[in-house]
């Protein structure tokens, strides 16, 4: 039995200060969904790894692996899942969005500089108004009078205008999104999509968004929990998130929309 | 950050960034050793309570 819990979280040899304190001969049931969630973490941090292969960075990522891996194993060991969970969301979470969020935006920049086609048809995407000089001030221009007018109309009326949300989110990073894909007209098949998918995965549902949406060079970020306006249930769900054109959206799959927002930093 | 510079090409990590990672990695063994720590004083905690038990 004890041979079992040790293969789920890798540690084969027991550690010389096991006989110390007051060790549980078992570990409960109810250890089990924390145990499972560290081993995601975990998988998440040696994806990142993967991720920073051919950086000087490698060897401190690693690192943190390695010493997360300890904390875990250190924690399993007694007992302790809640605050295993409680560490992993004080910290591990907060690392593995700040340094996904990192790459990514550097992956994608590189990518600019490859195709230099590409980084133009971006440009012009970002800043329509770029293009023309004087055109661009133009328009700019007539904008500005048009909602100085619709302003002072709305004054008048009793609709007050809307102030647009870009609330925080926070990164999800071991549970999956199913979704299903249409191959044939008679063929669906359903693909799952999370924080620790692999390349693959990730570029299939990429794939995916970029057809379903007609919007391209973008990149998965991973899952988030939201709120959406106007569901009628009141449920927060589990939606993907995808960088496009340096900002953050979170995509609701079932209507192909688009909701933009910005990643959670801790303040202090 | 004109330090940035001298950074090599696959540097993609800003000097910030860096001192954060360090950070990060620093705090992963306070975080240990903390653990350890309180695990020690429960020893001693324990010891002391058998040993008092002992000498009645």
């Amino acid at each position: 039995m004890s041979g079992f819990w040790r293969s789920l979280f890798g540690s084969k040899k027991a550690g010389s200060n096991r006989k110390v304190v007051g060790l549980p001969g078992n570990i409960p049931v109810n250890e089990l969904p924390y145990i499972q969630e560290s081993n995601r973490r975990l998988q998440a941090l040696k994806l990142l790894g993967t991720q920073y292969k051919n950086t000087p960075h490698l060897r401190q990522i690693e690192q943190v692996y390695h010493k997360t891996r300890r904390i875990h194993t250190y924690l399993v060991e007694r007992g302790r899942g809640h605050e295993l969970e409680l560490f992993h969301l004080q910290h591990t979470d907060h690392f593995l969005n700040t340094f996904t969020v990192i790459m990514n935006v550097h992956q994608l920049h590189h990518d600019v500089q490859q195709e230099p086609v590409v980084a133009e048809a971006r440009r012009t995407i970002a800043n329509p108004f770029k293009r023309d000089n004087k055109n661009g001030h133009n328009h700019r221009a007539l904008n500005r009078i048009v909602s100085q007018q619709v302003f002072e109309d709305t004054k008048q009326s009793i609709s007050s205008v809307p102030k647009l949300g870009l609330p925080e989110i926070a990164l999800n990073t071991y549970s999956r999104i199913v979704y299903l894909k249409v191959e044939t007209p008679d063929v669906q098949r359903t693909h799952e999509i999370g924080y620790t998918s692999d390349q693959e995965e990730k570029d299939a549902f990429i794939k995916y968004v970029s057809e379903k949406l007609g919007i391209h060079h973008i990149s998965y970020i991973g899952n988030t929990m939201v709120l959406f306006p106007g569901h009628s249930h009141n449920m927060a769900e589990l939606v993907p998130v995808i960088h496009w054109n340096g900002s953050l959206y979170v995509v609701c799959l079932e209507e192909a929309r688009l909701y933009p927002v910005r990643m959670f930093r801790n303040r202090n | 950050m004109p330090d940035d510079k001298k950074h090599h090409q696959n540097n993609i990590l800003t000097q910030e960034q860096e001192a954060i990672l360090d950070l990060y990695v620093k705090r992963l063994d306070e975080i240990y050793n903390e653990l350890k720590a309180a695990e020690k004083v429960q020893v001693e905690i324990e010891t002391q309570h058998l040993k008092k038990i002992l000498t009645k």
